[in-house]
Order: C-alpha cells, then sequence, then structure tokens
C-alpha cells in the first residue's frame, strides 16, 4: 500500500489535488454505465408511471390484482425454500470442507466452481430428463418396485425448487467457507476440553460463530432466487409464475409493458434493499475471500 | 515488446482499419442488403421454411433468406419496429395479429401487385397481412398410455377420469378457453365473446395436471419426451410428432379449431417491404406450399397445391374436405378487438 501511494503522490501533485487522474481510466466504464445502464433504467420507471395512463395505477396492481398478489406470493415462497435448502446443504458442504485434508478440499472447491461453469439452461433440461415421468428417477424407482406409478415432480414447484437449489448450491457455499475456515479450530477443541460434547460444542461455539456466514449466503441465494428466470420457467410447467417469467411474458406475449416495467421496478427496488441489508451484515468483500 | 516490434506507428496502423470499418458501409454507394430474414416459431419450422420456400427463392433471385426461428411474438415487433431496429423482414403470425398490429401502425402493407388474391381463401387478403397455411388445435395423445382408447374429441382433455394423466394446453386463450367452454356446455354458435372467468374455472377444475406451453417447439417436445399423456397442440406439429415417433404419438381432428397463419411485414424491415411482398408471392406457389405441407404439415392456403396433396397424406391436411366438417373457425375479428386485454384478464385470472 505504501509504495503505491508514494509513486502516485507525484502525478497528483502535478495535477493538482482536485482531480484525481486514476478516474479517466474508469471514465470510459463509467460513461458506458451511465448511456447503457442508467439512462435505460430511468426509461424503465418511467414507462412504469405513464403506461398505459400516468400515475400510480400499475404500482397499486399490486395489491388490488389477486393474480399480481398470487405471482408476488409464489415468488417469495419458492425463493425462501430454495434459500433454507440451498443454506443446509451448503452448511453441510462447507463444513465437511473445512474438515478434510487439503487435498480433498481442492477437489471439492474444484468441482464446486466447475459446476457454476455449467450453463444453466443445460442444468434447467438435464432436470427435465431426470424428473420427467419417464425420466431417469421414475425410471429407477419403478424397475426397483419401490413406486407402481411415476411420482408428479416434473412441472410442479418442488421441481423448481430442486432446480434453483442445485444452482445456489455454490453459491451459497462458497461465503460460508470463507467464514468457517476464520473460525479459530482451538475454539472447539477448548470447549470439548471443557467438558463440552460435539453437540454442545456445535450448536454453542462453532454455529454461533458461523452465523454471519449464514446470514450473507442467505441474503445472496435469495437475491439470485427472487429474480430467477430459466430455471422456473423450465421446470415450472407455467402454472405459478416467478416475478422474472411474468415480466417476460407481459414485455413479449401481451405486450403490457407498464406492469413489465412496475415489475422490474419492485425487482430491482427489492434486489437492492437486499443488497444494502447484506452490506450492513456482512463484509461483502470478505465473504468472497478477498482480504482487506 | 521488443519480439514484437510493436511501435506505436505501427499498432496505429494496424488499428486503422478497425477504427475505419463502421464507416466504410457509409462511403459505398447504396447496395441493397441482398438478404431476407423470416422469423417464425422454430423447431422443425426452421428447416422446413428453408427447403420449401428460402432455398428456391435464393435460386430465383439471389436473395439469401435466413429462418430465424426466436419467434415473433407482438411484444417484440413493436419493440423493433418502435425503436428503429427492425431484424425481420416476414413474420410467421396470425390474421387477428395482422389486423391489430396493423391497426397500431406496426405493421408495412402487402403490396398485391405482386401478391395474388385469388390464391388465398376469402378473408385471408388482408390490408397488413396474407394467409399463409392452415393449422388447427388438435388433441394429441400417447398411444402407450391410452392404447386404442385415446380421446375423440378436442374436449376430452378436459376428462381427467376417462383419460388421467399430464395434459399440455397453450397458455394463452387460443384454444384453450375454446375448449372449456365448449367442454363446459357451451355451445358452438355462442362462443364468442369468450366467458373466461367461466373458462378459467374449467381449466383449474383439471389442478395440477396442467401443463401449460408457449411455443410448439415446447409442447411438441413434451410429447415426443413422453411428459405429456396428451395435449391441446398444433396440427402441424401433431403430424411430424406422430411421423417421428412411428405412430406412438396420435391425434384427431375432431371438434378443432381452425386458423390460418399470416405473413406480415414489420413497419420498416431491413429489405423493404416491396421484397417482402414479393418473397409472399413467391410462397404461394402450389408447388412449395406442397414442399411445406410434405415437411411441416402446413395446409395449404392455396387450393391448387390442396388439390396436388397425395391421398396417403389427405389425413393431415386440415383443408381436406374429410376434415373440414368436423372443424370449426376462430372468430378472428374478436381476437382481433380483444386479443391484449382479454389475454392478459385470461392469464391473470389464470395464476
Amino acid at each position: 500500500m505504501a509504495t503505491l501511494e508514494l509513486t502516485a503522490a507525484p502525478a497528483i501533485a502535478r495535477r493538482g489535488r482536485a482531480f484525481d487522474s486514476n478516474w479517466l481510466l474508469i471514465a470510459p466504464l463509467l460513461l458506458g454505465l451511465l448511456l447503457l445502464f442508467l439512462l435505460p433504467m430511468l426509461r424503465i420507471f418511467t414507462v412504469s408511471v405513464t403506461d398505459p395512463v400516468v400515475g400510480l395505477g400499475n404500482y397499486q396492481l399490486l395489491f388490488s390484482s389477486p393474480s399480481l398478489r398470487g405471482m408476488v406470493w409464489t415468488t417469495v415462497s419458492l425463493s425462501f425454500t430454495t434459500t433454507v435448502v440451498a443454506l443446509f446443504l451448503g452448511y453441510i458442504l462447507a463444513y465437511t470442507m473445512i474438515h478434510v485434508r487439503e487435498t480433498h478440499q481442492v477437489v471439492m472447491m474444484t468441482l464446486l466452481v466447475f459446476a457454476m461453469w455449467v450453463s444453466v439452461l443445460i442444468r434447467a433440461f438435464s432436470w427435465v430428463v431426470v424428473l420427467g415421468d419417464q425420466g431417469l428417477l421414475n425410471t429407477w424407482l419403478m424397475s426397483a418396485g419401490l413406486i407402481d406409478r411415476p411420482l408428479s415432480i416434473l412441472f410442479t414447484p418442488t421441481a423448481v425448487v430442486i432446480g434453483m437449489v442445485h444452482y445456489m448450491i455454490p453459491i451459497a457455499t462458497l461465503p460460508l467457507f470463507t467464514v468457517m475456515r476464520d473460525i479459530d479450530p482451538r475454539l472447539s477443541q477448548a470447549a470439548r476440553s471443557l467438558g463440552a460434547n460435539p453437540f454442545v460444542t456445535f450448536g454453542r461455539v462453532f454455529f454461533p460463530l458461523s452465523m454471519p456466514g449464514l446470514i450473507s449466503s442467505g441474503i445472496l441465494v435469495f437475491i439470485f432466487s427472487f429474480g430467477f428466470y430459466i430455471t422456473p420457467t423450465i421446470l415450472g410447467g407455467g402454472r405459478r409464475t416467478m416475478i422474472a417469467e411474468y415480466i417476460s411474458r407481459n414485455v413479449l406475449e401481451l405486450p403490457r409493458w407498464g406492469v413489465a416495467s412496475m415489475c422490474a421496478v419492485v425487482l430491482l427496488v427489492v434486489t437492492f434493499a437486499l443488497l444494502a441489508l447484506l452490506g450492513r451484515v456482512a463484509n461483502v468483500r470478505q465473504m468472497f475471500g478477498g482480504r482487506l | 515488446m521488443d519480439r514484437l516490434n510493436l511501435n506505436r506507428r505501427r499498432l496505429l496502423a494496424s488499428a486503422l482499419p478497425i477504427m475505419a470499418a463502421p464507416l466504410l458501409p457509409a462511403c459505398g454507394p447504396g447496395k441493397p442488403r441482398h438478404e431476407l430474414v423470416i422469423a417464425n416459431w422454430g423447431g422443425d419450422a426452421v428447416p422446413a421454411y428453408e427447403a420449401a420456400y428460402g432455398e428456391p427463392y435464393t435460386r430465383d433471385t439471389g436473395v439469401d433468406v435466413i429462418v430465424d426461428g426466436s419467434g415473433p411474438l407482438p411484444g417484440r415487433i413493436k419493440a423493433m419496429v418502435e425503436s428503429g431496429q427492425v431484424e425481420w423482414d416476414l413474420c410467421d403470425s396470425q390474421i387477428f395479429a395482422a389486423m391489430s398490429l396493423g391497426k397500431e401502425g406496426l405493421l408495412a402493407p402487402i403490396d398485391y401487385n405482386l401478391v395474388d388474391k385469388a390464391k388465398v381463401p376469402e378473408g385471408n387478403a388482408l390490408p397488413y397481412g396474407v394467409g399463409s397455411f392452415t393449422a388447427s388445435l388438435v388433441i394429441a395423445w400417447n398411444t402407450e398410455v391410452f392404447g386404442d382408447n385415446g380421446p375423440k374429441h378436442v374436449t376430452d382433455i378436459f376428462d381427467l377420469k376417462r383419460f388421467p394423466g399430464k395434459r399440455g394446453l397453450y397458455s394463452g386463450m387460443q384454444g384453450t378457453a375454446e375448449y372449456a367452454l365448449l367442454a363446459d356446455g357451451v355451445p358452438l354458435e355462442k362462443l364468442y365473446p369468450l366467458d373466461l372467468p367461466r373458462a378459467v374455472r374449467k381449466v383449474k377444475s383439471l389442478g395440477d395436471s396442467v401443463v401449460f406451453w408457449s411455443r410448439d417447439a415446447e409442447v411438441q417436445r413434451h410429447m415426443m419426451q413422453g411428459e405429456l399423456a396428451l395435449a391441446i397442440m398444433g396440427s402441424t406439429r401433431a403430424e411430424v410428432a406422430s411421423r417421428q415417433s412411428q405412430g406412438r404419438i396420435k391425434y384427431s381432428f375432431n371438434g378443432a379449431q381452425r386458423h390460418n397463419g399470416t405473413w406480415i411485414i414489420p413497419k420498416g424491415n431491413p429489405a423493404g417491404a416491396e421484397e417482402a411482398s414479393r418473397f409472399i408471392a413467391s410462397t404461394q406457389d402450389p408447388k412449395r406450399q406442397l414442399e411445406a405441407f410434405m415437411r411441416l404439415s402446413l395446409g395449404p392456403v392455396n387450393p391448387e397445391a390442396n388439390a396436388m396433396v397425395p391421398p396417403e397424406l389427405r389425413h393431415a391436411n386440415p383443408n381436406d374436405p374429410s376434415n373440414l366438417p368436423v372443424q370449426w373457425e376462430r372468430n378472428e375479428i374478436w381476437y382481433a378487438e380483444n386479443y391484449v386485454r382479454e389475454t392478459a384478464r385470461f392469464k391473470d385470472l389464470l395464476v
């Protein structure tokens, strides 16, 4: 840090303290963001309060229209279920990873990150192959004689949750792993040496210490789930729609852009609110393994 | 750096053509683009349109025809036209959409000096659209599930007792609302205006066994994979699925709603409205329509082409005299006037 400041100092002195020339380096990026991101976003907001008529009518629908209320409830409940299941599985995975040998840890980490690289579309279609009435799961269960007729999983909310959890596990695990890795193992050892059994040690020492990871993972997974599009669309069977699919339908099929823009604004506000919450409870940079 | 010997002047020299590239089309003489982009609904429809209509047109005129199967939904057409970024020259649409989008000023008029009104059925030569093929929303089923006792009528899709299992319905009103009302006892001549709350009640009575599809290619895939026991689907895809599954999938025109596909030209299309109309005229050739029928079971709109269908394939033609009496026609005028508002209402009621 110190050397960096020293070399940068003369440049700043030459150009005057008021302007840091480093800003010039990211100026094209900022300009691009302004033109390609912020302005269109402003336009979306404008559409949401002007189409079809000027006013907050589209936002009122959120409370007055049973179908929109149903859509919001579906989105919240499926995201919440996904978050809980993904956290549970991610917690077990992260806990295992900090306790295995380092070579195993590397293998697990590689597999986890590798899973993240597989296209979400391919993963969703793979679940169709696995969960369908004629799919792998039902074929196995039936040939094993465990069931007589196929379990109806595909095109139900259960299928959506399975598909989303699959996508979210790496996202849930990595922040948990980072937090758990930094928990001093001697604390648990101390608890054991003072007579606590393994369960008490975990419940009173390790688990509370891992809480920050659990909260930040949870918020992160919830944010991702809330705006998820592909997986619910492919696995859901179209009976219950989540907000992203609802937006897409209103943009493309109807077209009813006022309502779509309103939903997009709601999605954005919820995401920012959750991110702000995340910023308060966790050190975002540390969550992804960055050091200060 | 040394090995590359890349000094500033060389770097600039090599970058110059890249920087100048965007300016090039502007300096050359105004050359027309020799390419037509057709938007349709994807899957098997892409190679079928290429072979039946695209390739012969390229042979005749030298204009390349590109088929984009990403689905010309009204919202996408609206977005393209309003932003001035039109990518499609022609879209595979429907009569009511040609009426309503045309009224909204989103389409270019058809040039009837090039397109022959006599080669389409009555009511298919609209200011902003021309009939392109006939299809019906038929009932298709998996014979492995129902054996010889398959559904006999489109309304059987609502009979959970006799025909259990997952069933596919279109996620919009077309077919879904009408068949629900027919199954609920509404007589055919009193269908329109559609009583949506009643239709939705009937659809909801099917509970979790309904799967809603939005794309032809989607329901076709679900039927092929055996994920659906029965479905309401386009006759075009039902016939293709029946062939590809060697008869495992069967379908029936009994009670089916017939409608005509329609060529429309988005306003400001890249190749120009005249070129697009010229292409439409080329698709009126009976031989090409027959080819489209052979490949994708698109019912020909040109009466001459209907007469050319070989006897062994007549059963698959929605326009065949044996299939006509058991079907009925969608009320396009009602759809043109009510589609957006009522579809929104229908989908909201369904959630």
